[in-house]
């Protein structure tokens, strides 16, 4: 078998179906556990998760979570429901077709991250932590699964929305495609968030700090939409075709086409997955969590 | 801490030694800095990923289409025919869209379905450059890029609709000194809202608004496609209509000429040309052939030189009139041996679909009643201009009943029948009745064929052209007043000529792609469902996580040990706490 641009591009196109998406992850997931390789994180990811599991604030959360949910649910409902709104999936508008979306996902994560290192560090349980045998990365990787799966506890919640819809509202007609998308998506944004709340929360020992850093942080990257909304980045700057009178404006809007989260949602909801999408979100965890696990490195051993 | 005890001894690494950098740089710089260095390099790597992965042509560079497991029915996937073209382009195509401000929701339909359709297929080559421009916010820079481009357009048609009439927006494919353009609405279909159509249906007088109408059909994918083979290929088809025997001149402009139709073939890359005399032979440079309702016969000689033409490989359309000069006899062409020799028989009936028929149109060949029907459901799937016409309205004038004969070297399809079935459509051979009407033992039962196309099979390892031949039932099909733009949205003769032009020339890729329908969901709930949701997902839901919450506070051993340990640890701080 030659391994031509054309076996490659198949096998792309292969990983961006739903079936092909879901054996992957399957495959990838199974592999890992039978090599061993995620022992000890996985020790460390329980532990996160019970911890959740077992504290009367983490469903105080998940109720807010939901009551915030329920809420947008139901008004979407009201709206499509009447005679002269336009013919239009609900659950495409529940997943980032409204800026309602995002408020909530910003808080949610910055709660849930702000306290995983920060609350280590203040209260000194990191010592005893990073002095067992484990790796910072594990430590890392650990918290970031452990939190994670509580994010995607509080988000299986919201399928009984679809399970509602469909025998509450007399068997409303519900395309899988898209809404399996959108899971997808707000996954893979979760994670982008998360590792960016861990990565601010193994740099300081404030919580409030470090909460702060993530909820701004994650709260630019989603109004940057707003930059090409109002065309403030083609209208900016002293001199035509410079943002600020410094960058090239057509870099700028390149550069924010290719990194607004609005837009990656916007797409996930409709059923787009874009590859280019998922590999920057992987990518960004994937660093943000590298930059923790070096930030921890450095601090150990000052 | 208690349960790190369960966890796994592991190698443990030297503090100072990062992953990447460190490695290679001498340990003395201190691990800040081999730290900074590693994470700079991530980051490198990082931004050398996510360009190397947004390159067009990219193989991973992949826009999936989840909206339904069925490849055929996603809503936003290319076709594998535009893929396919896309991935052997070989030349630079710029694609220059200007737009308006979208002004309700059908524009924005249209506006995204553009977007989203152009990113797929600039994302599939590099070849292919798409450069967006609003008109109304950018107005200098549309003027430049139209400029830059040699592009004329008025930019009032962008936002008042009685002018030019974009429809929103125009798309330009522009490759060398070739242009084509594309208005939005040659994209799309709009229809009335069902409430509205429910509203219009009460009240005719009240005329509908923009905001009524919503995106039907969305055509893009094979407009556009059609537009980049224009621009892109390399030698125009030459469409030869034969004159001289009282047929439809492209010089005329009556509504019975074919005038538009010669312009439509023009915007589609075709050469038109009249040629006068075929009694010696077809022209060679002639890739198509057509005849166009001859009002008398074929002389024998001209027969004779049409017969050698599609021996050697051409093309040959043919569209019959339903009465001769006289009006008191069915047309005769001269050419019925010569196409039933190709599998197709042109019978002394007219066509006739009871149940579809529209009376008091067209105006000439008003002989038999009625004449004039619309088809929807009579495309027949197994031609591929059929297939792509599936669903699509069009309205037969005249017709004559065609009627397929077995041939072994040839393929013979039906390309357009009557639609209704028993007794409701039929080939009336009586010409001059006063009411028309199925009769069992003299006409033609249905389905009966309107258009047929027949095409000479290849034998094994035989390199030859190929004869082609499609016979419409009515010349009325290609007419002016078919395809002026005054016709009514909903019929797609326009499309239909197109398609059937391109499959005579060979050129398959561009019979068209089947339109996209975006998906029109609308919620209908009564009120106590409604209540019922609402009950459910801000009440009940919320509820049960509080009360999950509060069971695990108050069974004892199920809070956080953790939380415990915590605790304790904070009191064993306190000065003169517990040791």
């Amino acid at each position: 078998m030659s391994y031509t641009p054309n076996t490659f591009a198949s096998l792309a196109t292969w990983l961006n179906t739903p079936k092909g998406f879901l054996i992957t992850m399957l495959g990838v997931a199974a592999v890992l556990v039978a090599l061993g390789f995620f022992t000890s994180t996985m020790t460390i990811a329980w532990r996160e998760l019970k911890r959740h599991f077992r504290s009367l604030p983490s469903y105080l959360v998940l109720a807010m979570f939901l009551l915030y949910q329920g809420v947008v649910f139901f008004m979407l409902i009201h709206l499509l429901n009447t005679p002269n709104a336009e013919p239009s999936p609900p659950m495409r508008w529940f997943f980032g077709g409204v800026i309602w979306f995002y408020p909530l996902f910003v808080f949610v994560v910055s709660i849930l991250t702000c306290q995983l290192l920060a609350t280590e560090q203040r209260e000194r349980t990191i010592e005893p932590l990073m002095t067992a045998p484990v790796r910072e990365s594990e430590v890392v990787l650990g918290k970031f699964i452990g939190t994670m799966g509580f994010f995607m506890f509080m988000w299986a919640w919201t399928i009984v929305y679809i399970v509602i819809l469909k025998y509450a509202g007399g068997g409303q007609q519900i395309n899988p495609g898209p809404i399996m998308a959108s899971y997808v998506g707000t996954m893979l944004i979760s994670g982008l968030g998360v590792a960016l709340g861990l990565f601010f929360s193994s740099i300081t020992r404030d919580i409030i700090l470090s909460l702060a850093a993530t909820f701004i942080s994650l709260f630019l990257a989603f109004i940057a939409k707003l930059l090409m909304v109002f065309d403030v980045v083609k209208t900016q700057g002293d001199k035509p075709g410079k943002f600020m009178g410094i960058v090239s404006s057509e870099w700028v809007v390149k550069l924010l086409e290719h990194t607004m989260i609005i837009d990656f949602m916007d797409d996930f909801s409709q059923g787009i997955v874009d590859s280019r999408n998922v590999i920057y979100l992987l990518s960004g965890t994937a660093l943000c969590l590298f930059a923790a696990v070096r930030v921890l490195q450095l601090r150990k051993w000052r | 801490m208690s349960k790190l005890k369960d966890i796994p001894k592991s190698p443990k690494k030297s503090p100072r030694r990062g992953f990447l950098t460190s490695r290679f740089i001498n340990h003395d710089l201190g691990g800040t800095l081999t730290g900074i260095l590693d994470i700079l390099v991530v980051c490198g790597l990082f931004i050398t990923v996510n360009v190397a992965v947004s390159r067009p042509g990219c193989s991973w560079n992949h826009r999936g289409d989840w909206t339904a497991f069925d490849r055929a029915k996603r809503v936003f996937a290319l076709s594998p025919k535009t893929v396919k073209y896309l991935g052997e382009l070989n030349k630079p195509v710029t694609v220059v869209v200007l737009y308006a401000p979208p002004q309700g929701q059908k524009d924005y339909a249209v506006a995204e379905s553009v977007k989203e359709l152009l990113t797929r297929m600039e994302r599939r080559t590099r070849y292919l450059r798409v450069e967006s421009v609003n008109v109304v916010s950018e107005p200098f820079k549309a003027k430049k890029l139209l400029d830059k481009h040699k592009v004329k357009t008025d930019p009032d048609a962008f936002t008042n609709p009685t002018i030019g009439g974009t429809g929103g927006g125009q798309v330009f494919f522009i490759s060398d000194k070739r242009k084509k353009s594309v208005s939005f609405n040659d994209i799309a279909t709009y229809a009335l809202k069902k409430e509205k159509q429910k509203d219009q249906a009460k009240n005719q007088s009240k005329k509908p608004q923009t905001a009524d109408y919503r995106l039907q059909y969305f055509s893009g994918e094979e407009v556009f496609l059609n537009a980049l083979i224009t621009v892109t290929q390399q030698q125009q088809p030459r469409v030869c209509f034969t004159s001289g025997h009282g047929e439809a001149s492209i010089k005329g402009f009556t509504a019975f000429d074919l005038s538009f139709a010669a312009e439509l073939l023009k915007q589609q890359n075709f050469e038109t040309e009249t040629v006068d005399k075929i009694s010696g032979q077809v022209p060679v440079r002639c890739d198509v052939l057509v005849v166009a309702g001859p009002r008398v016969a074929l002389a024998e000689s001209e027969v004779s030189s049409i017969q050698t033409y599609l021996a050697r490989g051409g093309k040959l359309l043919f569209m019959t009139r339903t009465l001769d000069v006289t009006g008191q006899a069915w047309s005769r062409s001269g050419l019925e041996e010569l196409l039933a020799s190709y599998g197709v028989r042109v019978e002394d009936a007219a066509a006739i679909d009871s149940k579809t028929a529209i009376r008091g149109i067209p105006p000439r060949d008003r002989t038999i009643s009625p004449v004039s029907w619309l088809v929807r459901d009579g495309w027949s799937a197994k031609h591929p201009i059929g297939q792509a016409m599936r669903g699509k309205v069009m309205r037969v004038d005249s017709p004559r009943a065609l009627v397929s004969v077995p041939h072994p070297n040839m393929d013979t399809q039906a390309i357009l029948t009557t639609q209704s079935k028993g007794a409701a459509a039929w080939g009336e051979r009586d010409l001059f009745g006063s009411t028309a009407q199925y009769d069992a033992k003299r006409d033609i039962k249905s389905p009966v064929a309107v258009v047929m196309a027949s095409r000479e099979l290849a034998k094994k390892g035989e390199k030859k052209r190929r004869a082609r031949v499609m016979v419409l039932g009515t010349h009325l099909l290609v007419a002016n007043y078919k395809l002026s733009p005054n016709q009514p949205s909903f019929d797609y003769t326009k499309e239909f000529v197109l398609m059937a032009f391109n499959w005579l020339a060979e050129q398959e890729s561009l019979v068209a792609l089947a339109p996209r329908r975006p998906e029109h969901v609308k919620l209908k709930l009564n009120i106590q469902q409604v209540n019922r949701i609402a009950r459910l997902v801000v009440l009940w839901l919320p509820l049960l996580a509080v009360m999950l919450g509060l069971l695990v506070w108050l069974i004892p051993g199920a809070s956080s040990k953790r939380g415990r340990a915590r605790k304790l640890a904070r009191k064993t701080d306190k000065p003169g706490g517990a040791k």
